[in-house]
């Protein structure tokens, strides 16, 4: 099943924050420095979620590893049964093209 | 990336109409009675089209979903005859012999989603959506991809209307085409927010059944049925509407109408007699049966010159090309020429039967052209032409009350339109606009 942009959106907003804050804690344990926090934390989350939705989309177009409806791929191409033939020249004949 | 491709990309949007002449959308659009149609068509733009020929439904929406020529979709009418046997056949979507216009949109990328397409079952796969219309029988072989078959059971789609109650049922009739075009609404709200389309296109077969049954309550405003047949149609005029607001949702001004069509694949007109061309071939002498009651063309004996297919499709029985054939190819021509005038010389209470005769030659062009019928018979304004063989009379009353009219289709677009359009050009007026 393919996913709408709306619902990539909003799993990229979700993500970048829940990443975003986590980039933040540890250069701040690492490094002590809010303001260093902060500032690698806003250039990441303006850049990293244009890549996510990006890549999102990009392997939304790919099927491989997706569960898709079991009668998604039948494609109806053979010729109809005898018996429909039958019921086609029945409504063909009720509109009075026969 | 596809987000950033549909940004910039356009789309387009076709509405059709099954079986509405131009003079009446004109009319219906001008008296008030389809005033979202009045406001799309006021600017200018609607044209009369020619159909196909012949004009029926699966031969014209062929011609649009194609837009070639029946020698090359190779769909000349609702039956074909097996050319050993004389035996029926019913042509459908697998036989087809040209690729659509969504399926060169879709070797570009481009994705269309088409809803109750006549002449699509059983529904094949496309790029994007497709769910077949008539002569489609079961809505499971109707849909493509299959995972869009679970809604439309459950918002009650209906393939079609219970022709069966145009004879003896109208006010069942009319409730039926009320509820089919209600499950085409939702089918369409559907497929709008569904499919990521970039050609989103929607018909309604209701208005042919309508006229087959009902065009006298349509244009006869004293018809006591007038008014529920003009409820219908401000129905069908606010689906428009709703497909026309969506369709702009988000757009400039500017941009208004751009991608936007509305087509019907053939007109309609009063009947006044139903004329049974085989019947006449018999009555002239170009047609022998082998039975009394003969059940189709398969029970033609061989000392027959020529025998004719719904609805004006006269095959010359000619050696070579038909198992039982009688006239030598070189006496083809002489033959042809000899039905085509003894046809333009039908009459009835004074009135010429038949307004024109095409030849093949005239008619069609394609690599399926030796397929193609000798002539193709164009009834005049009151005469529905017919190809059965268990008639008779050559001409004779009806309880049908309209018949299907070939030169008097519309189309209305802002997109360039070739002038004196005809149906198998809007394809590439709308791929040109899709993929300039």
């Amino acid at each position: 099943m393919r996913e709408f942009h709306k619902r990539s959106v909003v799993k990229a907003i979700c993500w970048r924050a829940l990443a975003t804050l986590t980039t933040m804690a540890v250069v701040f344990l690492f490094t002590k420095q809010l303001t260093l926090a902060f500032e690698i934390g806003a250039v990441e989350v303006v850049v990293k979620i244009l890549l996510y939705y990006g890549h999102e989309r990009l392997w939304n177009r790919i099927g491989w590893g997706k569960l898709q409806h079991p009668l998604a791929a039948l494609a109806v191409t053979r010729e109809l049964e005898p018996e429909h033939m039958d019921e086609i020249e029945a409504r063909l004949r009720e509109l009075g093209y026969l | 990336m596809r987000f950033l491709r549909r940004r910039r990309k356009r789309n387009a949007c076709a509405g059709g109409l099954d079986g509405v002449p131009h003079g009446l959308l004109k009319r219906l659009a001008e008296t008030g009675v389809m005033p979202r149609t009045a406001q799309i068509v006021e600017g200018g733009g609607l044209r009369q089209m020619r159909a196909s020929l012949p004009p029926i439904s699966s031969v014209s929406w062929s011609c649009f979903m194609t837009g070639a020529n029946p020698a090359e979709h190779g769909i000349f009418g609702f039956t074909d005859a097996d050319p050993e046997t004389y035996r029926l056949r019913f042509p459908t979507f697998t036989d087809l012999a040209a690729p659509t216009f969504w399926d060169r949109l879709g070797e570009r990328g481009l994705r269309s989603a088409v809803i109750n397409q006549p002449a699509t079952y059983p529904a094949r796969e496309i790029p994007g959506a497709l769910v077949s219309g008539f002569v489609a029988l079961q809505l499971a072989k109707s849909v493509w991809p299959r995972d869009h078959l679970p809604p439309l059971e459950r918002m009650g789609y209906r393939i079609d209307v219970d022709s069966r109650k145009g004879r003896d049922d109208p006010d069942g009739l009319l409730a039926d085409l009320e509820s089919t075009l209600d499950t085409r609404r939702k089918a369409a709200a559907y497929f709008w927010d569904r499919e990521h389309w970039d050609y989103f296109q929607l018909v309604v077969t209701g208005t042919d059944r309508l006229h087959h049954f009902l065009w006298n309550a349509v244009v006869d405003q004293h018809d006591p049925r007038h008014d529920r047949t003009m409820a219908y149609y401000r129905a069908v005029d606010e689906l428009i509407g709703d497909i026309w607001d969506r369709f702009h949702q988000g757009r400039s001004a500017d941009d208004e109408g751009q991608g936007f069509l509305l087509l019907s694949d053939h007109g309609f007109g009063a009947v006044r007699r139903d004329v049974r061309l085989n019947a006449w071939l018999q009555e002239s002498g170009y047609l022998h049966y082998e039975k009394d009651e003969p059940e189709s063309v398969a029970d033609i004996s061989p000392a027959s010159r020529a025998f004719v297919l719904d609805p004006g499709r006269v095959y010359l029985n000619v050696k070579g090309r038909f198992g039982r054939g009688s006239v030598e190819p070189a006496d083809a021509q002489a033959l042809r020429d000899e039905i085509a005038s003894g046809l333009g010389e039908l009459t009835f209470e004074g009135d010429k039967v038949i307004a024109r005769v095409f030849t093949r030659e005239q008619a069609y062009r394609g690599p399926k052209f030796d397929q193609a019928p000798d002539l193709v018979a164009i009834g005049a304004d009151g005469f529905d032409l017919k190809g059965t063989t268990k008639a008779k009379d050559v001409l004779a009353e009806t309880y049908f009350q309209g018949m299907h009219t070939w030169d008097d289709a519309f189309v209305w677009s802002r997109l360039p339109v070739p002038d004196d359009p005809e149906i198998s050009q809007l394809a590439e007026v709308i791929e040109q606009w899709l993929s300039p």
